[in-house]
């Protein structure tokens, strides 16, 4: 499975090489969609880690041990209306239903509580009007 | 109440005269519901269907201004994507579709969009060295303002109806009409329905080489019949096609398009495409034509195939009804699928409103086509 996290590095912990770490101690995949690390100083690191769930839970517990905190918040779908045709694809892969367009107007609704997250809209969407906003409003 | 035939002189009379009747083909249902069919057909002149689907059957044609010394195209690129000679020094074809090699997720689809926004985009031209052709090769940049002509061919503008897509396969198969989640996860659907052009004008009968449509708010010209035209397909006691049958073929000025109704896309796994709201008027010429643009779509289907087939002909379950289809879920084989319309109810409400608008104040032209659409059936199979 896949879990997204925000890593917040305090000045003692930059120099750790995590990710090596990760795919070597725990068997995990760590995918860096952002990075602000610079040598003594704090950073932050937005990554997508793949791998087994109890090795995700595992290696969380190591991050967090090392002095890491780490932000769960998986950011949230955002739809860009101008680009969208409402032609309702997404709404036809979401799991969850919270993406869902009806008669008789046939405006895509999102309702963002519903949402898992799951990203399988964003390739979906043949207008590219949907983008995972990893720093929700 | 009048119901005697009417013809098209006398529509066009009513048009200059600013007082035709004109009415969403969604309305004009709701009106025959209400007041019967005599009644609906007396208080109507014209009815205006709308489609707004993706399709990558297109070509861009450009006419370019001479170089000097003169290059006689022999290859050539804009923004990277690869577009053919049509012949002589002046003219390129380019197919909408691609994407999915170099340059990654931009077809013909693409470098529409960026004209059409008033951008540049690069071109790139190759050619053979003649003596009165010596020039090799030219660089350079082109914007919509300096083609001096520039046309959208639409292979298949219309098709009388659609089909759904569902997929029998574990995963996910990348459909032309989005993602297919299987086995039966979902259900996507390209027609719309009695709203739309098809399946308000069977046959579409009232169009041909000449016929005036809207496509994307400019004033394109049915040329004939489009790729995989099959008018003698299996069709409803109505008259209305249970496949995708009769199909036009457009073509239409780039200067006129409005970039916010026509739209580049990409489907994963398939290619760039547009998306393409086009609106036709359809006039009741007597009481029969208005009938057919009455039927709901209760009575109204399309076929269900599936794509995780890759056959010439796919398998099918049969057909379902568009009252399924519209309320989001259809039964096939016993099961029940989620389903979405892989198109723009919401642009093709749009467009069909702005043609409305159009032809009440005299600013489109109402008229039939020069000659009735071939009869020919159009889906030859190649073989080996």
């Amino acid at each position: 499975m896949k879990r997204r996290l925000t890593l917040h590095f305090p000045r003692q912990a930059v120099h750790q090489p995590i990710t090596y770490r990760l795919a070597v101690d725990f068997d995990i995949a760590a995918k860096i969609l952002r990075a602000q690390v610079a040598p003594n100083q704090s950073g932050t690191m937005v990554v997508e880690l793949s791998g087994d769930i109890d090795e995700l839970d595992a290696a969380e517990l190591w991050l967090e041990s090392l002095g890491l905190s780490l932000d769960r918040a998986p950011g949230e779908i955002r739809i860009d209306p101008a680009r969208c045709v409402d032609c309702g694809i997404c709404a036809s892969v979401c799991p969850s239903g919270a993406l869902s367009s009806a008669q008789p107007d046939w405006r895509l609704s999102f309702d963002a509580k519903r949402c898992l997250v799951c990203e399988q809209c964003i390739p979906s969407c043949p207008l590219d009007a949907i983008a995972l906003v990893l720093e929700p409003r | 109440m009048s119901l005697a035939p009417r013809s098209e002189a006398e529509l066009q009379q009513r048009q200059r005269s600013g007082t035709l009747r004109v009415l969403a083909a969604a309305d004009f249902r709701a009106l025959v519901a209400a007041g019967g069919l005599e009644a609906a057909y007396a208080a109507t002149d014209v009815v205006v269907a709308a489609n707004a689907e993706f399709t990558d059957q297109a070509t861009l044609q450009l006419s370019l201004g001479p170089v000097d010394p003169p290059l006689r195209i022999r290859g050539a690129r804009l923004d990277g994507v690869l577009a053919q000679g049509a012949g002589g020094t002046a003219g390129l074809c380019l197919s909408i579709g691609g994407g999915l090699g170099e340059p990654l997720r931009r077809g013909g689809a693409q470098v529409l969009e960026t004209l059409l926004a008033s951008q540049e985009v690069e071109l790139t031209l190759t050619g053979e060295a003649t003596a009165s052709h010596p020039r090799r090769e030219y660089r350079g940049r082109l914007s919509l303002e300096r083609l001096g002509g520039a046309r959208l061919l639409l292979h298949r503008a219309i098709a009388e109806n659609g089909v759904v897509a569902v997929s029998s396969a574990e995963g996910v198969v990348r459909s032309p009409y989005g993602p297919l989640l299987g086995p039966y996860g979902n259900a996507l659907y390209s027609g719309a329905g009695s709203s739309s052009i098809g399946l308000t004008m069977p046959s579409l009968a009232w169009l041909g080489p000449g016929s005036p449509v809207l496509v994307a708010g400019a004033l394109g010209w049915v040329i004939g019949a489009g790729h995989g035209h099959q008018p003698r397909t299996r069709r409803l006691p109505s008259g209305h096609a249970r496949t995708p049958g009769a199909v036009v073929a457009v073509s239409v000025d780039l200067h006129g398009l409005r970039p916010d109704w026509i739209r580049a896309c990409f489907f994963e796994g398939h290619g760039s495409a547009l998306m393409v709201p086009i609106a036709v008027p359809v006039p009741l010429l007597d009481l029969a034509v208005a009938r057919q643009a009455s039927i709901g779509d209760d009575q109204l289907e399309a076929p269900v195939l599936d794509f995780s087939i890759p056959r010439r002909i796919r398998p099918g379950f049969g057909f379902v009804p568009y009252s399924q289809l519209l309320a989001g879920v259809i039964q096939v084989d016993g099961r029940r699928i989620p389903c979405a319309p892989a198109h723009s109810p919401r642009l093709a409400r749009e467009i069909g409103a702005c043609l409305i608008e159009q032809l009440q104040k005299g600013r489109f032209p109402l008229r039939g086509p020069l000659e009735p659409l071939s009869a020919r059936q159009g889906l030859i199979p190649l073989e080996g």
